[in-house]
C-alpha cells in the first residue's frame, strides 16, 4: 500500500541530510515517525530537509515534519527545507499554524491513595443516599397523609393502570417461576427425607417454606427486576425530557402524580401476586411429589392441612405490602435522581434493582427476628 | 467557479426512499462536486436526514444508487466499503462523542483502530486537531459530559477530521449554539475547508451559514432537490423556496 520512508546521510561532517520519500499520510506514517524520533544528530550543526520525493502529504504527515523541524532547532541545529511541490509546502505552512502544545494529563493517584479515596467516597455517598432516601420516605408519608384527607388526590385511573402493569402483566412470569421453584424444592426435599423414610414430610417442608418465605421472596425479587426497574426508567426518562419540570411549573406535584400511584399500585398488587405465587408453588411441588412417591392428591391436601395453619399463610402475606413499598419507593427515588444524559437512566435503573432486592432481603431478615421474638 | 469544482465526488441517481406508503424521495438526482460546500435545506420531515443517512450508507434506499468517489456504495465488499468510509468524516447533530471516553481518547479511536498508530504520535495528533478546531489543549482530558454544546461540536469535528477525510458531512452543525458560537463555527468550517481541500455537505437551517459558507444550496421540495447557487435559488419560483428565502427572517439576513 502506501509507504512513507526517511533516508538520512551526512553530507559534510556536520551537515545532516534528511530525505522524505513516499506518501506522508496518516495511513503510512508509522515507520517514518519512528525513524525520525530515533534520529541521531551527532555533531551536526546544519540540517537539510529534502521534500522533493514526497508524493502526497496530509495533516498528520505535516505534523511529523513540523515536529522534526522544531526538535532539530531545539538542539541548536539550523534547518533548511528544500524541494516539495506546491501542495506539500502549503500544507506544511498551514500545519505550522496549529501548534502542538505539550500538556500533561491531570495527575493520577497512586494505588493506596486511589483505594482510600474510593472507600471514602463510597462511604460518604452511602450516608448521603441513606439520608436522601429517609427524607424521600418522609415526603411520601406527607403526600399520603394529604391524599388520605382528600381522597380525590388518589389518581384512580393512573392507579388501576399501574396495578394492571405491575400485577396482571406479571402473573405469567411469577407463576412460572414459583411453579418451578416448587418442583425443585419437592425434588430436593424427597431426596433428603427419603433417607429417614420420611418422604411424606416433604409436604410440610414445601407448605411452610413456600408460604412463609419463598413465595413472597421470589415474587418480590421478580417484581424488583421487572417493575422496580421500569419505575426508574419511566420516571427517569420523564426527568430527562423535563416532563417533571413541566409538571412542577404547572403547580402539579410529581410526588402526587408519579410516585404515589406507583407505590400504591404495587402495594395493592404484590399481596395478590404473592398469593398467586404461593398457590402455584404448592401445585408445582405437589405435581413433582406425585411423580416421585406413591401418593394421591387427596393425601397431599390432607397433609398440607395438618402442616400449615392460616397463620403460616398470613406470615408470608403480611410481608408483601412492605416489600412492595420498598421496591416502589426505591424505584421512584432513583428515577427522580436521574440527571443529564441517557447514560444516567441506565445507571439509576441498575442501582434501583440492586437496592430494591437488597432492602427486601434486609427486611425479610428483620421480619424473621421479630417473628421469632413474638414466637410465631 | 474554478475547474476543480467540476469533478463529481458524490452522485445520487434516481434515488427512491419510501416508508410504507409514504414516499420521501422520488427519483431524486443530486451531484456534489469536489471542493464545494453544499447546503442541504428543506422543511421538517422533507427527508434531509434520510438523504444524508442514505448517502452515508446508514439507510438502504428503496431504489436508485449512490456513488461516492465513483463507486456505487451498494455493491461494495466490506473492505472497499471501509475505504470509502475512511474518506468521509461525519459530524452528527449531537456530536456523538463516545460518552465513556475522554475527548483525547475519542479522537484517538480512529488513529488507533484504523490507522494502527501508537502513542506518542496519536497524542500529538490529538493536540494538533484540537488546536485546529480551536479548543484549548486541556480539553483533551475532559469527558463529553463536561463539555458545553459548542465545545462538543468542536471536539466531534476534531474526531471527524482526524483521518484527513476528503468529504465532511455536517448535520445541523450550528443548531443549539448561540449566535456568536455559531458564527465562529461557520468561519472555522470555512477556514478548514480551504486549508484541507475538503468537500463539505451540510444539513442546516441556519440562514447565516447558508449565506456565509455555502457555494451551492440543495433544496428538498416535492420529493426532489432543486440545486443552485445562492442567487439561482433566490430567483426560483417554487412557493416553498420563495417563503424560505424571502420570509421575514431571511430578509433580516440576506437583505432584500
Amino acid at each position: 500500500m502506501f509507504v512513507a520512508t526517511v533516508e538520512t546521510r551526512f553530507e559534510a561532517k556536520n551537515i545532516l541530510h534528511i530525505k522524505a520519500v513516499g506518501r506522508w499520510v496518516v495511513w503510512s506514517i508509522k515507520e517514518a515517525d519512528r525513524t525520525l524520533r530515533l534520529l541521531k544528530t551527532q555533531n551536526a550543526t546544519k540540517a537539510v530537509l529534502d521534500l522533493s520525493a514526497v508524493e502526497s502529504m496530509d495533516t498528520t504527515g505535516g505534523l511529523v515534519i513540523e515536529r522534526t523541524l522544531q526538535s532539530l532547532q531545539k538542539h541548536g541545529i539550523s534547518v533548511q527545507c528544500t524541494g516539495g511541490n506546491k501542495d506539500v509546502r502549503a500544507l506544511i505552512k498551514q500545519v505550522s499554524q496549529y501548534p502542538i502544545e505539550d500538556v500533561q494529563p491531570p495527575k493520577k493517584l497512586g494505588f493506596c491513595c486511589y483505594t482510600l479515596n474510593r472507600i471514602g467516597k463510597a462511604a460518604f455517598e452511602l450516608s448521603i443516599q441513606c439520608k436522601e432516601l429517609l427524607s424521600f420516605f418522609g415526603e411520601i408519608a406527607v403526600v399520603f397523609w394529604g391524599a388520605i384527607r382528600h381522597p380525590r388526590k388518589f389518581r384512580l385511573i393512573s392507579l388501576t393502570h399501574h396495578i394492571e402493569d405491575v400485577g396482571m402483566d406479571a402473573l405469567p412470569i411469577v407463576g412460572l417461576i414459583s411453579f418451578l421453584i416448587g418442583v425443585v424444592l419437592a425434588y430436593q426435599g424427597v431426596h433428603q427425607l427419603a433417607r429417614f423414610g420420611a418422604e411424606i414430610f416433604t409436604i410440610n417442608l414445601l407448605g411452610i417454606s413456600i408460604l412463609r418465605e419463598v413465595g413472597v421472596l421470589i415474587t418480590s425479587i421478580v417484581v424488583a427486576g421487572r417493575s422496580g426497574s421500569a419505575f426508574t426508567a419511566q420516571v427517569g426518562t420523564m426527568v430527562l425530557n423535563e416532563e417533571v419540570n413541566a409538571m412542577k411549573t404547572m403547580g402539579l406535584d410529581p410526588m402526587e402524580y408519579l410516585v404515589v400511584p406507583r407505590i400504591l399500585g404495587l402495594v395493592i398488587a404484590l399481596p395478590f401476586l404473592t398469593f398467586f405465587a404461593d398457590i402455584l408453588g404448592l401445585i408445582g411441588g405437589s405435581v413433582m411429589l406425585s411423580f416421585l412417591i406413591d401418593i394421591s392428591f387427596g393425601q397431599i391436601i390432607d397433609q398440607v392441612r395438618q402442616a400449615v395453619t392460616l397463620k403460616t399463610f398470613f406470615i408470608g402475606l403480611v410481608k408483601a405490602p412492605v416489600f412492595a413499598f420498598l421496591i416502589a419507593m426505591v424505584g421512584c427515588f432513583e428515577g427522580l435522581k436521574v440527571t443529564g444524559s441517557a447514560e444516567s437512566v441506565g445507571q439509576q435503573t441498575t442501582r434501583s434493582v440492586v437496592e430494591g432486592i437488597f432492602l427486601v432481603i434486609i427486611f425479610d431478615a428483620l421480619f424473621s427476628v421479630v417473628f421469632s421474638h413474638i414466637g410465631w | 467557479m474554478d475547474k476543480r469544482t467540476q469533478v463529481p465526488i458524490i452522485q445520487v441517481h434516481n434515488l427512491v426512499n419510501a416508508f410504507g406508503k409514504q414516499i420521501v424521495h422520488d427519483l431524486l438526482d443530486l451531484t456534489i462536486y469536489r471542493g464545494e460546500v453544499l447546503g442541504l435545506v428543506g422543511a421538517s420531515g422533507a427527508g434531509k436526514s434520510v438523504l444524508l443517512h442514505t448517502i452515508l450508507g446508514l439507510h438502504r434506499p428503496s431504489g436508485g444508487e449512490v456513488r461516492i468517489l465513483g463507486k456505487n456504495i451498494a455493491g461494495l465488499s466490506f473492505k472497499e466499503r471501509a475505504q470509502i468510509d475512511q474518506q468521509c468524516g461525519v459530524l452528527f447533530q449531537g456530536g456523538a462523542l463516545f460518552s465513556s471516553l475522554s475527548v483525547s481518547d475519542n479522537i484517538q479511536v480512529p488513529l488507533r483502530e484504523l490507522a494502527r498508530l501508537k502513542k506518542p504520535l496519536t497524542e500529538e495528533v490529538v493536540f494538533q486537531k484540537l488546536s485546529m478546531v480551536g479548543l484549548p489543549a486541556a480539553t483533551a482530558f475532559k469527558y463529553p459530559s463536561e463539555l458545553s454544546g459548542g465545545m462538543t461540536k468542536r471536539a466531534a469535528l476534531a474526531r471527524a477530521l482526524v483521518l484527513d477525510p476528503e468529504i465532511l458531512f455536517l448535520d445541523e452543525p450550528t443548531s443549539g449554539l448561540d449566535p456568536i458560537s455559531a458564527g465562529a463555527f461557520d468561519s472555522l468550517i470555512n477556514e478548514l475547508k480551504s486549508n484541507l481541500n475538503l468537500t463539505v455537505v451540510m444539513v442546516t437551517h441556519d440562514l447565516d451559514s447558508l449565506k456565509t459558507i455555502c457555494n451551492r444550496i440543495a433544496v428538498l421540495v416535492d420529493k426532489q432537490v432543486i440545486v443552485g447557487t445562492v442567487d439561482e435559488i433566490m430567483a426560483n419560483k417554487n412557493p416553498w423556496i420563495q417563503k424560505y428565502f424571502h420570509g421575514a427572517r431571511a430578509k433580516a439576513v440576506w437583505g432584500e
